[in-house]
């Protein structure tokens, strides 16, 4: 039950409808988290058992750290140490375990040795690395006595399982989402139109944009050998884009679905193609899971308040951990890896910058610099979407020998024509946007102040979204993780 | 909140209206498209303008294999290619019933692969030529039978109806009109292709009830129908020995040229690709289908 789905929508009807009749927020609560378990159990109910006896186990040991706190600090750090040993094993059973296996089969059959190890059938559970990832900062959090342990059980189901993020994120935290679920929530006028616009340019960036790419991307990268280095390239660029419009979309409607729900979600992206380097990149580019990495892997391994060539191994730690996050292939690991080498690279990079505009005082404020800084910073992000979107290590290497060779010619242009004009229209109407919420400006269309000219264009949306957008869409590409 | 539902009330009313208007525009572009070759041209021709004593049914293989003219010049009887890429059973069903609302022809020949009678171009089918809903009758009645209730409730608007459809009628009316027989011709020469056989067929219940549907429309109105597989190196042995024991069960003559070691043999000379025959091969084929037909008609 996708979220740009009819089922998914009579379902939070039925949710809504309920959940406002309802005049207490302890039964506000439970309806949440019966809902959300209801949503898990329906999307797989072979697994829904695990989920329950995962998020009871982590509320148990929350408890147990708060009270070992005061006792003995020793046994609290080991009950923290197992909170996080129980979520990461979890992800390494269901996500890593066969990629070991056959990573080690294939290095010791490769030194010789005769193995026949098979792999495990193993069905990773749905939104395991994003409840996974909730649950090890709460644990953490707790034992850093950043919040208090939560001691209502329908209260912490409600918030682990909150059934708009579970799928794909964004991955909320503890602090900021549970002193939300302590309050009654009332269906107020706000947030019933602005959780409609989340919603609603959620499905444009999905349906005009992000589905209408997909069928070029999924064509060359899934023949990579049949396609010259200029196919390659436009792919590329466009999978960028898919990419950041298919989870971005997501995350808005989530976010919006939250708002019609009375919840404020964390927010995911925040204009990240307007981004001058990779460290700013990254705190725009799925913030929830940039965030957190920064929080609960970079900073305690000393951040930057060490020298340089430690920081830069953080750095490269935590992108690694990144890369992974997505998946258990060589391909995201390499991902990650670009990503951290560009992060280290924009710092390098720093001084001489500063050294540049200090001595040439108009850069600073050069629109042209900093839209020469915006490119090489797209253009190397179009790389790493190549990585992340290459079906195995030899398509990168297939891609990168045809970028290096003389493989240069006319794209591959067949049944574009609805991509190059719908949807080149959806991508111009959305950086449009993105650059007004980025450079401020006076709220135009759908956020009008002016009342006619803001219902027109919300109803203008709708049409062309329903007349021009991909309605068919399989699945998001972050549900996958 | 009074304020937030007059508003919502607003736009829903903007949004209805911009439907009926679009309803009305779309069509009348949609019906006055001219045939200018593309799929979407050939598959409104098809529904609602031509008529032939022979109409050939199928997916690409007999789009690209059965030529109406050379049936024409040699048997005298009238033919149309409705063959469309990755189509099945249900369009099939839904052209030959279209047909039938205008002429009625003497024979029905009909291309039939895997792909055909599983569920893998079950709804390619339907959301290639959704925008006729409502204008087509057996499309219309095709959906209301098979169709899932979110299908059917979508399909009550317009907009969701034309989706997509501005950019291919501006195309068709940005092109030089030229009035085709359905059939389109491919003249490259395969390279060494070895034969690809695949194992996984499963049938799907609404296109095998297409078929059946097929089978008895030809039987009540004393069509002659003629079910082919035509040669293609990507063999499906499932699927050729499912089709022999079905057309045995609907006393239907199949003529199996799947796996003929003529085609096989010759194959560089013969097939475009690993899935359809060049020009060349069409001819062979609609010679051997002319033949066929000639024997049959006696």
């Amino acid at each position: 039950m996708l979220i740009n789905s009819i089922g998914f929508w009579i379902f939070f009807a039925v949710v809504i409808l309920v959940y406002y009749m309802i005049r207490n927020c302890r039964w506000q609560n439970a309806w949440l988290a019966i809902a959300s378990l209801v949503f898990y159990g329906y999307v797989s109910i072979r697994l829904l058992a695990f989920f329950i006896v995962i998020i009871g186990l982590f509320y148990v040991l929350a408890i147990g750290i708060e009270k070992k706190l005061t006792q003995s600090a020793t046994i609290a750090r080991w009950l923290k140490v197992a909170g996080v040993g129980a979520g990461v094993g979890v992800l390494i059973y269901f996500k890593y375990l066969n990629f070991f296996i056959a990573e080690f089969t294939a290095l010791l059959t490769g030194m010789g040795f005769a193995v026949n190890t098979g792999t495990l059938n193993i069905i990773a559970p749905l939104g395991i690395s994003y409840f996974t990832f909730k649950l090890i900062s709460y644990i953490v959090d707790v034992a850093n006595e950043k919040i208090q342990a939560e001691h209502d059980v329908v209260k912490f189901t409600a918030f682990v399982a909150f059934f708009p993020t579970l799928m794909s994120g964004p991955i909320d935290r503890a602090t900021t989402f549970l002193p939300q679920l302590g309050q009654l929530r009332k269906l107020l006028p706000g947030n019933i139109s602005d959780g409609s616009l989340r919603i609603l340019w959620g499905f444009f960036m999905k349906a005009c944009i992000a589905d209408r790419i997909a069928p070029y991307t999924d064509a060359v990268f899934n023949n990579i050998s049949h396609h010259n280095a200029t196919s390659i390239a436009l792919a590329s660029v466009l999978y960028l884009i898919q990419m950041y419009t298919d989870f971005a979309g997501y995350s808005h409607m989530a976010i919006g679905v939250g708002r019609l729900l009375g919840l404020t979600v964390t927010e995911n992206f925040k204009q990240p193609l307007f981004a001058v380097n990779g460290g700013d990149f990254w705190r725009r580019w799925h913030m929830s899971l940039s965030f957190w990495l920064r929080d609960y892997i970079y900073i305690p391994m000393g951040g930057s308040r060490c020298s340089s060539l430690r920081s830069y191994f953080n750095v490269m730690v935590t992108f690694i951990a990144c890369g992974a996050w997505h998946g258990a292939s060589w391909t995201y690991i390499i991902f990650g890896a670009h990503h951290g080498l560009w992060v280290i690279v924009s710092r390098i990079m720093k001084v001489p910058r500063e050294r540049l505009e200090s001595r040439h005082g108009l850069l600073k404020h050069s629109t042209w610099f900093k839209s020469l800084r915006i490119v090489i910073n797209f253009v190397v992000c179009c790389v790493g979407a190549m990585y992340f979107r290459a079906n195995s290590m030899a398509h990168i290497v297939v891609a990168w020998k045809k970028w290096l060779s003389s493989d240069w010619g006319m794209p591959y242009l067949e049944a574009t024509v609805p991509l190059f004009t719908f949807g080149l229209l959806s991508i111009l109407i959305m950086i449009y946007k993105e650059h007004r919420d980025e450079y401020g400006g006076k709220a135009l269309f759908m956020h009008s102040s002016h009342r006619t000219m803001r219902l027109v264009c919300i109803a203008a949306t709708i049409v062309f979204i329903v007349l021009t957008g991909a309605l068919e869409s399989n699945s998001f590409i972050y549900v996958q993780f | 909140m009074k304020k937030v539902i007059v508003n919502i009330l607003i736009v829903l009313a903007i949004v209805v209206a911009c439907d009926i208007v679009a309803g009305f525009v779309g069509d009348s572009i949609l019906m006055s498209t001219p045939q200018v070759g593309m799929l979407q041209t050939d598959a409104h021709q098809a529904l609602f303008k031509k008529k032939a004593d022979v109409l050939i049914l199928g997916s690409s293989r007999a789009r690209h294999t059965y030529q109406p003219k050379m049936i024409t010049d040699s048997t005298g009887l009238t033919a149309y290619n409705a063959g469309i890429d990755g189509h099945g059973m249900n369009y099939a069903l839904i052209v030959m019933q279209s047909f039938l609302e205008r002429c009625k022809p003497q024979v029905v020949l009909l291309d039939a692969c895997a792909a055909m009678v599983t569920s893998e171009w079950l709804d390619n089918s339907i959301d290639d030529v959704k925008h006729f809903y409502g204008l087509n009758a057996p499309l219309t009645n095709y959906v209301s039978e098979y169709g899932s209730w979110q299908l059917q409730a979508k399909l009550h608007s317009n907009l969701y109806r034309l989706n997509s459809t501005p950019v291919w009628m501006a195309k068709a009316r940005a092109l030089p009109v030229h009035d085709c027989d359905g059939y389109v011709s491919q003249h490259g020469n395969l390279a060494d292709t070895a034969i690809v056989n695949f194992t996984n067929f499963e049938t799907n219940e609404i296109q095998v009830k297409c078929f059946e549907q097929i089978i008895e429309t030809c039987e009540k109105n004393n069509i002659k129908l003629m079910v082919y597989i035509a040669p293609s190196l990507e063999v499906t042995a499932k699927f050729q020995r499912w089709m022999k024991v079905f057309a045995q069960r609907h006393h239907v003559t199949l003529y199996d040229y799947g796996c003929d070691p003529f085609f096989f043999n010759n194959r560089n000379r013969y097939f475009n690709d690993s899935d359809h025959l060049n020009d060349l091969g069409a001819r062979i084929m609609t010679n051997i289908f002319i033949c066929d037909a000639k024997t049959l008609l006696k």
